[in-house]
């Protein structure tokens, strides 16, 4: 995988580093990666706060690790939610998913 | 530069944020608590004491904008600093909770070297404050302290319905002619506990203290729409400490003392007067010159209490009183219609 497909910014992960270590990245790492897959599920439901919040959280959590497309796809689905209008979500949600899947991969590495 | 240490909550529903903060804060010196929501972070609040907020504006049930209105609504919680902490994408948000009152704002993920500066910035500022009210209280009450603060510091008056009571110990250069310094000053002591004990429990204001003689507001700076009766009752209380403390000083063999007491009601102009550095909040006006020289009067009538017309208009009857007829009062155009307070509460 060349640099430019890297999921995560290198940057912001010095940021975190700097700030604890490896030991705190990985811990808080781990952390995301616990609550994420229940946030994920909560994608796929109908009530339009719900989904706006899980997105919120996902988008923040995102950011924090420097997975600025995974993020900017959970803000696309919180705006979405944000109009009360969910049509087309499905679609989102799948690419969200696929992302995430790609984050997550090279977090646990 | 390095500031001293906080005592700070972090609120926020998202665990990566908490950690993150924490680990932050912590490295940074200071002890940190966290709350999951905004209930808890009120809990936690209104149960312990801490130094700086750092509030999520997102939260399921109770949202930051929620804790905000709540603390600054409490007047026990509303200095509190806070800092909201919120995405990038949501400054619309920040801009409401800076006009909620919030002190300042950071951008999640929070950059060390910012999170740093606000939150020393905002710890400095607490202390300044908390450090500022100590100093006030000193030389005003706790109302003009709090008005002082919440208002911000601008001299400069308005018109406000208040009742004027001043005070004085008859006969005191007597007195103090004719006792020694140390007894002289512990006398007055005693005297002026006393009376801002009565004056305060009824909401009342001492602005101003010269020799045996006080004044004190009613009404003003927080209203009270019975502001008079207020004034009435404080009287009453007044006299009646006094002859308590006479009946102590009786059998202690020391000086004994009386006080004549004026009160009148109406539109006065009251504000800060003095300088950036040296203030008071007083009123003034043409009602606070005729509850002076009401207050002079209580000698000619020998009565303890004289208000005036529109003072007694406030009593709704509740209070015993004698009518003293109209008097021409010194340097009052029109007779005034004076009554006299029966002393006791």
């Amino acid at each position: 995988m060349g640099a430019e497909d890297t999921r995560l910014d290198p940057a912001a992960l010095e940021q975190l580093r700097e700030l604890g270590g490896d030991e705190f990245v990985a811990d808080l790492a781990a952390t995301f990666l616990g609550e994420a897959p229940p946030l994920l599920a909560v994608l796929h439901e109908s009530d339009v706060d719900e989904v706006r919040r899980a997105a919120h959280t996902l988008k923040s959590n995102g950011t924090t690790f420097g997975a600025t497309r995974f993020a900017t796809l959970c803000r696309e689905l919180e705006d979405q939610a944000r109009t009360g209008d969910l049509t087309g979500a499905p679609a989102l949600v799948d690419r969200i998913e696929a992302e995430y899947a790609l984050v997550a991969a090279e977090l646990r590495r | 530069m390095s500031a001293a240490p906080g005592r700070i909550l972090v609120v926020d529903d998202n665990r990566v944020n908490r950690l993150l903060l924490g680990r932050s804060l912590e490295g940074q010196g200071h002890s940190v608590e966290f709350a999951e929501h905004g209930g808890e972070a009120l809990e936690l609040l209104r149960k312990d004491r801490y130094d700086l907020m750092l509030l999520d504006v997102e939260m399921p049930e109770v949202d930051g904008y929620q804790v905000l209105a709540e603390i600054k609504d409490d007047p026990h919680l509303r200095d509190l600093p806070v800092i909201m902490t919120t995405a990038l994408d949501e400054l619309d948000s920040v801009v409401r909770c800076i006009e909620m009152g919030a002190e300042d704002y950071l951008t999640k993920p929070v950059n060390a070297v910012l999170l740093r500066a606000r939150v020393q910035s905002s710890l400095e500022k607490k202390r300044l404050r908390d450090q500022q009210r100590e100093l006030i209280s000193k030389f005003a009450t706790r109302e003009v302290a709090e008005d002082l603060l919440t208002s911000g510091f601008s001299l400069g008056g308005k018109f406000v319905e208040a009742a004027a009571l001043f005070c004085d110990i008859r006969s005191f250069t007597a007195i103090a002619e004719s006792h020694g310094p140390a007894e002289t000053i512990e006398l007055l002591n005693d005297y002026y506990t006393l009376m801002m004990d009565a004056i305060g429990a009824e909401g009342g204001v001492v602005n101003q203290m010269v020799g045996d003689g006080l004044m004190a507001i009613f009404g003003a700076p927080s209203p009270t729409p019975d502001f008079r009766l207020r004034a009435v009752r404080a009287a009453r209380q007044m006299v009646e400490l006094v002859e308590l403390f006479d009946q102590e000083q009786a059998a202690l063999g020391k000086v004994q003392i009386t006080i004549g007491v004026g009160i009148a009601s109406g539109q006065v102009i009251a504000g800060y007067t003095g300088t950036q550095q040296r203030a008071t909040y007083t009123c003034v006006g043409d009602t606070v010159n005729l509850a002076a020289r009401l207050e002079a009067h209580t000698k000619v009538l020998d009565r303890p209490i004289l208000i005036d017309e529109y003072t007694r208009d406030g009593l709704n009857g509740e209070i015993p009183l004698e009518p003293q007829g109209e008097l021409m009062l010194q340097g009052k155009a029109r007779a005034v219609n004076v009554y006299s307070v029966a002393p006791g509460s």
